[in-house]
Parts: C-alpha cells; structure tokens; sequence
C-alpha cells in the first residue's frame, strides 16, 4: 500500500515536470524572441551607421579633393552658407547601400575664430558638414554627421 | 517483470525536464551570443563612426596649420600665441577640440636632410564610449622661390646712377657688390663707389671707372659683357604665389595705419594698399613670411616691417616729397622683396629717406624702378628691373653680414605631406 502511494507520487511528478518544462520552453522562446529580433535590429542599424561614417568620410575626401580654390569660386558665390545640390564624389541623393539613404552637404565659411562669418567675405577657409540618412526597418534608422575644414592652401 | 518496468518509467522521469533545461540552455547561450555580437557590433560600429569624426577634424586641423603657415611663417610661434600648442574648439554636431603641436625638425626628402615645422594635430570628440582621438602630423616646408640675379643691381635694359650713389659691400670689402646692364650703365653723379664689378653689354660711361674701387684680383669693368639671362618672374612661381594669397579681402582701397598689435598684411588685397606714415616712424604694417598680393598699387607713406614677399600688380609708389621711408627694423632683421609685374616706367617709384636702413629686394622684371633718397639711408640688398634710375645718396649694400645670416631669399612654405597617427 505504501508502495502503491509512492508510485502515485512519482507519476504527479512527471506532470509537473512537464508543465515546469513547457513553461520554461515558453520563456525561452519568448524571452530569445524577443531579443532576436532586437539584436539584429540593432546589428542592422550598426552596419548601416557605419555605411553612412563610411559615405560622409568618402564625401569630406571628394571635398578635399576639390580643393578650397574650386569650393570657394563656384559653391559659395552666393552666400556664406550653402546646401550643394551636387557632389564631387555622385554620393548625394540614395546611396544604394543604405535604406532609404540620403547625404547632405552644408559648407559654410569660417572666420579665423571659426565661426560663420555675417558677411560672404572670402577668408580663405571652409567648413564642410556631410549628413548620411537611412531609414530601414522597424527601429533601424539614423543618421550620422562629419565635419571638417578645408583651408585656403597652395 | 513488473518490478523493472517500474524501475525503467522511474529511471525515465526527469527526463523531460532535462531536456527542456538543456533547450533552454542552448538557446541563452545563442541568446547570449547574438546580444553579444549586437553589442560587440554596436561598440565597434560607433567607436569606428566617432573615430572618423575625429580624423577628419585632425585633418582640418592639418589643414588649418598648412594654411596659417602660408599666411604667417611664424604661425603658432609670434607673440600672443600659447607658444607652439594651440588648442581650439571646432562646435557643431561632429565638432571637437583640435590640439596643434609644432615642433622643428629635420626629415630626409630624396636622400637630403630639409628643415621643416612638424605639426601633428590631434583631435578628440566625446562619445558614449568615452573620448576618442585621432592624430595626423603634417609637414611643412619651404616651397620654391624666383632665381634673382646674384648681382646688387641688375637691369634688363639701362643702369642710370644720378647723383653719389655706393654700391657697397656690407663688410666694406672691395669685391662682391658687382652691377650689371644687359644695356648699357651711365652715370651722371659727382662721385660714387662700387665695390665689385660693373659690366654692361652695350657700354659703360667713362666716368664709372673712377669710382670702382681697387681690389685684389681686380674687379672688371666690362663695357662689353656677354648678355646675361634675366631673371623673369617664372609663371609657376607666380601661379602658386597667387594661389597661396588666394585669401581675398575686397574693397578698391586698404589702409593700414599701424596701432596695437600692429595689423599684419596676409593674402590678396583686390584694391590698392596704403601704408600710412606713423609718429617716429613707427610702422603701420607687419608681414609675417607670407606672400601678399596686391591687385592695385602699393603706396608706402610709412614704414612695413618684418619679413616675406609682397607682389604688387599695379605700382610701387612712396610719395615724391615728404619723409616717407620704405622698411625697417633698426636691427636691420627685416627682409622685404617687393615684386611689381606691372610693365612699365614708373613700376617702382621708391623713395628712401633718413637714416633708415632697409633690408630686403626690389624687383621689377617688366618695368622701371626709380630709387630716390632723402639723406643717407641703407638698402641692404638688390634692385633688379627692365631699366634702373638710381638719384640722390643712398648706399646700396650687398649683405653679407654674418649676424644677419646674408639675405634669405624669401619663399613660402607648403605641405611636404602627412600622415595618420598613432606615432
């Protein structure tokens, strides 16, 4: 008889097993579910933040390439501050390798205290600013900025 | 029978659990891993994105070196600057601060040692990651300068000497301070001196024979000479010294009139340029080593120290009456070479004055100069045009004085490249 009773025990354990491990399996999947996505959400974002360092690094140098003479004369004849529709480096408009992408270039002229001048006088140095957008998936957006200055050099 | 089955389901239980824990262990660690890799990407990505913030405003700091010193070849080293550091703020979204170091070093460019200012730029901006810099050193040096003649006076055309004029030698020795014309030399003046040789090659004025003065072997006089080949302005020079003073300031007319500190000529004047005559002579304008380029005319009232090269498109005047005086440091530092392309009679109409001593160079390759004097001043160095008219008592001196190192030719300097850090 007590035998008989030990058994019945042991078998209400194997259903309680099996709840606790349904429910664990639940947990898990829902607990890695959730993270998953997230993660890769936010590996996505990384690679594209990266893309955009990379694209607004390769607008700066096809900046600097063009030198402050060619920025000074043709972009800046109007005003001390000026968006440019045209890129030395063809990156504006939607980079194929970000979602949605956008670059941006403000050039704007510096005084010696590197500061906007209130006039378009030429002083021989420019201050370049390239913005990269994206707009992927879900929380996968951004956008990242690099700034330099290009001076008035032989 | 019974009895092992039993023991058998016994042996059973738990397995299920087991497994689920095994399950589950498997996926936190691939949860794991994949937070991690998401994390790992995140500190790499955003450390590489702000890295690259940084180097382009290191960069900009290189830059901003190279430019300054082609304005001012005393750029971080002149007075009022926190010696050779200088630290500024660059503000906006990607903005930081960019730390400047120079230091003079020598480098070996095609197998020979060149002196050079050694800038590294060092450039930090804030991130969730903590502060993160990049370095960048760049080196400037002197570029190439115009090939004057060797000569004290030199003309393309006619030498003309009206008045008691001495070509001299720095340390009065007899030799060195020679004169040439690929024209002829005529002189009208009462007396005069030249130490070293006068050569021409369509002839000389007998009376300049009585003033070279004997030497040890003797100095020539050559009214005979073979043509010597004038020294043009060479058009690359031209092109890089305008592009280096490419920093316009507009207006038809600039007016310096000395004060504290005393205002510095830099880049290109698209007018004409005054210089204003100061109480004792005091200067109303500095240069700091750097090309200046003037579109109108310079007119000098008063006194322009320092040293570097001023390229004027239109004329060189000092005003005809007056004390006007050209230069200078009394300590006889300052090294001037006045460049006017401008073609024509009156280039240069240059007034010296007092006893002011002037160190520095005239040259005019496509017009006149014409240098007067009021009193007995100095010019230490050369005058080289189309034609030369020389009145009045001035010395004109060939330096070589030991403690002012001769004449330094004056350049500019330009980047000899650079280089990303760490170093």
């Amino acid at each position: 008889m007590q035998m008989k009773t030990k058994r019945g025990w042991r078998r209400g354990l194997s259903l309680i097993e099996t709840i606790a491990a349904i429910i664990l399996i639940m947990f898990a999947v829902a607990v890695f579910g959730a993270t998953f996505p997230t993660a890769a959400n936010a590996v996505a974002k990384n690679r594209n933040r990266d893309t955009a360092a990379n694209a607004c690094n390769a607008e700066l140098d096809a900046w600097r390439r063009e030198g402050y003479d060619k920025i000074s004369s043709t972009t800046l004849k109007s005003g001390s501050t000026l968006l440019r529709t045209a890129s030395p480096s063809s990156l504006l408009g939607n980079p194929a390798s970000l979602p949605a992408g956008t670059v941006a270039v403000t050039i704007s002229r510096l005084n010696d205290t590197y500061a906007v001048p209130a006039t378009a006088v030429d002083t021989g140095r420019v201050q370049v600013t390239v913005t990269a957008t994206w707009k992927g998936v879900g929380a996968d957006k951004g956008s990242w900025t690099l700034t330099t200055i290009i001076r008035q050099a032989e | 029978m019974t009895t092992e089955a039993n023991r058998k389901h016994g042996g059973r239980r738990g397995v299920a659990l087991l497994n689920t824990m095994i399950l589950v262990l498997v996926l936190a660690t691939l949860g794991s891993a994949v937070i991690n890799v998401a994390l790992a990407s995140a500190r790499l990505s955003g450390r590489r994105a702000y890295a690259l913030q940084a180097l382009n405003l290191a960069m900009a700091g290189a830059e901003e070196a190279v430019g300054s010193f082609q304005d001012d070849r005393n750029y971080m080293t002149a007075a009022g600057l926190p010696g050779p550091t200088r630290t500024y703020t660059l503000a906006g979204a990607a903005g930081g601060t960019i730390t400047l170091t120079l230091v003079m070093t020598t480098v070996t460019v095609n197998g020979q040692p060149k002196q050079v200012r050694q800038v590294t730029s060092q450039a930090t901006v804030t991130s969730p990651f903590g502060p993160i810099s990049r370095v960048v050193r760049v080196n400037v040096g002197n570029a190439g300068s115009i090939p004057l003649f060797s000569y004290t006076l030199a003309a393309r055309n006619m030498l003309n000497f009206n008045g008691n004029i001495s070509v001299k030698n720095s340390d009065n020795s007899p030799s060195g301070a020679n004169v040439h014309a690929n024209g002829i030399i005529t002189k009208e003046g009462a007396s005069g001196l030249i130490q070293g040789n006068a050569t021409a090659v369509n002839g000389i004025d007998s009376n300049i024979y009585g003033i070279v003065a004997a030497a040890t072997p003797p100095n020539i006089v050559n009214p005979n000479a073979n043509e010597v080949v004038f020294p043009d302005v060479d058009p690359q020079w031209q092109a890089d010294a305008a592009a280096v003073a490419n920093t316009g300031i507009a207006g038809s007319s600039t007016t310096f009139s000395g004060g504290g500190p005393l205002p510095t000529m830099r880049g290109r004047y698209n007018g004409n340029v005054v210089i204003n005559t100061m109480t004792g002579n005091a200067p109303a304008a500095q240069i700091n080593g750097g090309i200046v380029w003037i579109k109108g005319d310079l007119q000098m009232n008063g006194v322009i120290k320092g040293s570097g090269t001023i390229v004027v498109e239109g004329r060189i005047t000092t005003p005809t009456g007056g004390n006007a005086v050209v230069g200078a440091d009394p300590t006889g530092l300052d090294n001037i070479l006045f460049i006017s392309t401008f073609a024509g009679s009156d280039a240069m109409n240059i007034r010296l004055s007092g006893t002011q001593d002037f160190r520095g160079r005239f040259y005019a390759p496509n017009g006149d100069i014409n240098l007067n004097s009021q009193g007995t001043p100095k010019l230490y160095g050369s005058v080289t045009s189309r034609n030369i008219n020389i009145g009045g008592t001035p010395d004109i001196i060939n330096d070589k004085r030991n403690n002012q190192g001769g004449f330094t030719q004056p350049g500019f300097l330009e980047s000899k490249g650079w280089e990303e850090g760490p170093f």
